[in-house]
């Protein structure tokens, strides 16, 4: 009884924890890919830690009125912009009225008035620091969208370029 | 041991033991397990610096490792651990401490690690909640304290990170009284560790940390609650103040049933856990209550001293000197929050540091007087 209890208890967060890293990864291959247009979230501290922190532009507020105080989960939904157009907002409000037509849709909740849906972090190298004082003209996320509305990111984007390559090189321009 | 050697042989040279039982003693010193800090010590040593050496490796190359390899890695070390520590659970001593310990910090380094991976954005709380629940299966099994302690100590803050960073469908009282409760409930575990089998290591840690929690955030609670009760109270709290009342009823409970306590330390132990819940509710719920500074004050002290009370009961010299220590400063505090401005003169100085000589001397005679007394009811 004592060993498998022992068993179990070292097993437990090695399966848990793999578990999460295929769903995880499940959920960044499944879904509809878009691009999201970011910008500082703070213009002072782009860089926390290591990592970016930024607030991604729906090119809507979600939080506008009322529901930035309710505690109802917010839903926003994105138009069919092809990558590497950056999608925006069509509609935002409460997850419970969402419309019907709304396929792709990110959900989330409001802190202080601004919506956030957990893919506002990239972790970056300690390297890249000292380089992204300021956040980069035209930075994009790629995002991952479930049918259930989570989101997870998969790149950080610079004028259409991967974030590592940019800041090997910050004078290389994508072809518009 | 070279310290006890002296004692035994001053109380020899005294005449109050003989030199047989010396040897006795002696022998039978000799022949009980040591719990050496010097191994523990050497251990710490070799471990911090094996650990050091792989952070700096892995630290030196971590932009050259690939996603894939940093989580085949940890989960390679991860499993080794457990692997280890599976096959020495039933041998205790410091290698099976050691592997236990490492095996259960090591999960909070996964956690991170695979939020970073996949830029998982998080308050704090989610991950150490995560943790928490991942590893109290380990953390049962700990003979030791240090991974108890940490893990308790976890489970007392945790809750506070939440209460900051969750903007839910609870107001900030509820939240706050929420997060207070956590170590009430902890500190019942502890209690009644006596009556049902809960492990010896965690129920010490719940108890250290869940009345260390009790008596200094308490205290603190109550008496800002008091004196800054409109600037917390917003709505009513009541789901908040019915969890802090659920919470230490249910501690009150569990020193009712613990066996060994005294009539004397059940009734100090529950006045303490009532008060204290009062304290941080009533200041809640009231509106405009009259000289809510003074009586927050006071609040501090009444539970400072069921604190004292208790460990004197207990016979506990170290928490009965701190809580008579934490007592004289308060006054000391009290005199400063009245009479501050004197400080600024050099008549005033000399008036405030005659105060602090007062009250430490006063603090000596009734420390001893209160000791002998409180030994009379044990």
């Amino acid at each position: 009884m004592k060993a498998r209890w022992v068993l179990a208890s070292v097993l437990l967060p090695i399966v848990v924890l793999a578990g999460w890293i295929v769903r995880l990864e499940t959920a960044r291959n499944a879904g509809r890919e878009v691009v999201l247009a970011v910008q500082a979230h703070d213009p002072r501290d782009l860089l926390a830690g290591h990592y970016l922190q930024y607030a991604v532009d729906y090119g809507a507020t979600p939080c506008d009125g009322a529901i930035a105080t309710s505690a109802a989960n917010v839903c926003v939904c994105l138009d069919d912009a092809v990558p590497p157009q950056a999608s925006r907002a069509n509609w935002a409000g409460a997850c419970s009225l969402r419309p019907n037509d709304c396929e792709t849709f990110i959900e989330g909740r409001c802190e202080y008035s601004r919506f956030v849906a957990g893919i506002e972090r990239f972790y970056i190298p300690e390297a890249y620091a000292p380089k992204l004082t300021q956040v980069p003209a035209h930075s994009t996320v790629k995002v991952r969208v479930a049918g259930d509305g989570s989101a997870l990111v998969n790149a950080f984007l610079v004028e259409g370029i991967p974030l590592n390559e940019y800041v090997a090189n910050p004078s290389t321009r994508s072809p518009k | 041991m070279v310290r006890l050697e002296k004692r035994l042989e001053a109380w020899r040279d005294a005449g109050l033991i003989s030199g047989e039982q010396l040897q006795q003693i002696q022998q039978f010193e000799a022949s009980q397990p040591r719990n050496s800090w010097g191994v523990w010590g050497v251990l710490g040593i070799g471990a911090t610096a094996v650990i050091t050496g792989l952070v700096s490796v892995v630290a030196a190359n971590w932009e050259a490792i690939g996603v894939t390899a940093k989580l085949a890695a940890y989960f390679a070390v991860q499993g080794t651990l457990g692997f280890f520590f599976y096959r020495r659970h039933d041998k205790p001593g410091h290698v099976r401490e050691v592997l236990l310990t490492g095996s259960g910090l090591l999960v909070l380094a996964g956690i991170g690690l695979i939020g970073q991976v996949y830029h998982l954005r998080s308050d704090g709380w989610q991950g150490l909640l995560l943790w928490l629940a991942l590893t109290l299966p380990l953390v049962l099994l700990a003979e030791h304290r240090l991974l108890p302690f940490i893990w308790v100590a976890g489970l007392v803050v945790t809750p506070w990170i939440w209460a900051e960073a969750f903007r839910g469908a609870l107001s900030e009282g509820d939240r706050i009284l929420i997060a207070s409760a956590v170590p009430v409930v902890a500190a019942a575990v502890g209690l009644i560790s006596g009556k049902w089998t809960v492990p010896q290591a965690f129920a010490s840690a719940c108890l250290v940390w869940g009345m260390g929690a009790v008596c200094f955030g308490g205290a603190l609670f109550a008496n800002i609650a008091w004196a800054e009760g409109a600037g917390l109270r917003g709505a009513a709290p009541w789901l908040g103040v019915g969890i802090v009342w659920l919470a230490s009823l249910s501690c009150v409970i569990a020193a009712r049933v613990r066996p060994g306590l005294s009539g004397a330390v059940r009734g100090a132990l529950s006045a303490l856990l009532l008060v204290v819940a009062l304290g941080c509710t009533l200041p809640l719920m009231l509106t405009n209550p009259p000289h809510s500074d003074i009586v927050g004050a006071l609040w501090f002290l009444l539970i400072w001293s069921l604190a004292a009370a208790l460990a004197g009961l207990l016979d506990l010299k170290r928490l009965f000197d701190l809580s008579s220590v934490v007592i004289a400063l308060r006054f000391v505090v009290i005199y400063f929050e009245v009479f501050g401005s004197l400080a600024a003169t050099g008549l005033g100085l000399i008036v405030s540091g005659a105060v602090i000589i007062g009250v430490a001397l006063v603090w000596h005679r009734m420390r001893a007087r209160l000791r002998l007394w409180m030994e009379a009811r044990r």
